[in-house]
């Protein structure tokens, strides 16, 4: 119980530090970086603390602890383009 | 035989750990994040087609709504998790109430996006103004759908919940609808900065 307390609260940390960088003033590439890299802090908690795959099969951990990797990269990657 | 092969998994070996729920929720949620996985990507290269239109689009839509759907979402999902300890500890309606609370968390979000497209509705906003607004209203209604019919099966599982009608360690169905919801926090956590953060 504890744990899921501290993630739910790390979750909620994330999502306020994704919203405060907008009004940072930050380059539009360095904005765009940290909130998808924070998109993908939040999902591997979603999946390993919420869904309980932590420790489960490697192979689905994987597949939804790698779906938000690949959407972020792929963003990153055309902006940048 | 070696010895190894005699001793049998300790408790807390990877193989110990199962998936939870059933495995066809599993490929379910995967077919569904294939699916607004394509969306995200969609409204990435539309954006950079015209990302001009684009910020235009953004600053009409409302972050504070965003911001509060997220902590919607997320604390819904949180106390989702708690009924589903709750259930693993045989405690059924400790559970069912739980996932009760999650059902009211997320009606703020219902409330919330309710509201959102209310005022974009009335400010002459549509889903023909431009790719903008097409893209916005699809993915973000598609995504409402989903919140919709997690909040059904969560309603369903709680009543059962509450009436004890789960067999002592039967967790399956309290998993699967646990992990559908958490499916639609997680697509939630990623539309939310594409949608409302990213300029």
């Amino acid at each position: 119980m504890v744990r899921l307390t501290v993630s739910w609260l790390y979750l909620v940390v994330l999502t306020l530090l994704s919203v405060a960088l907008v009004g940072s003033g930050w380059p539009a590439d360095k904005v765009l970086m940290l909130a998808l890299l924070m998109v993908v802090m939040k999902n591997q908690v979603i999946v390993d603390v919420f869904m309980g795959l932590k420790g489960g099969p490697a192979l689905w951990r994987g597949l939804l602890g790698g779906y938000t990797l690949v959407i972020a990269v792929f963003v990153v990657a055309l902006n940048l383009l | 035989m070696t010895l190894a092969s005699t001793v049998p998994p300790s408790a807390d070996s990877p193989a110990a750990q199962p998936l939870p729920g059933d495995l066809a929720i599993w490929f379910f949620i995967l077919a569904e994040l294939t699916v607004f996985a394509l969306l995200f990507a969609v409204f990435t290269v539309a954006r950079l087609l015209d990302p001009e239109m684009f910020a235009a689009g953004q600053a009409m839509v409302h972050p504070v709504a965003g911001v509060i759907n997220t902590l919607a979402l997320i604390t819904s999902s949180y106390v989702v998790a708690l009924g589903v300890l709750a259930a693993e500890r045989g405690q059924l309606r400790r559970c069912g109430m739980a996932l009760c609370g999650a059902i009211a968390v997320a009606l703020i979000y219902v409330v919330t996006k309710g509201w959102e497209y209310q005022q974009l509705t009335s400010a002459g906003f549509g889903l023909s103004t431009n790719t903008y607004f097409t893209l916005y209203f699809f993915i973000t209604f598609f995504h409402f759908m989903h919140v919709l019919m997690g909040m059904i099966i969560l309603a369903y599982i709680a009543n059962k919940c509450l009436k004890q009608r789960y067999e002592k360690g039967e967790l399956a169905g309290i998993e699967s609808g646990a992990v559908y919801w958490h499916m639609v926090d997680m697509v939630w956590v990623v539309l939310f900065p594409l949608v409302y953060v990213i300029h």
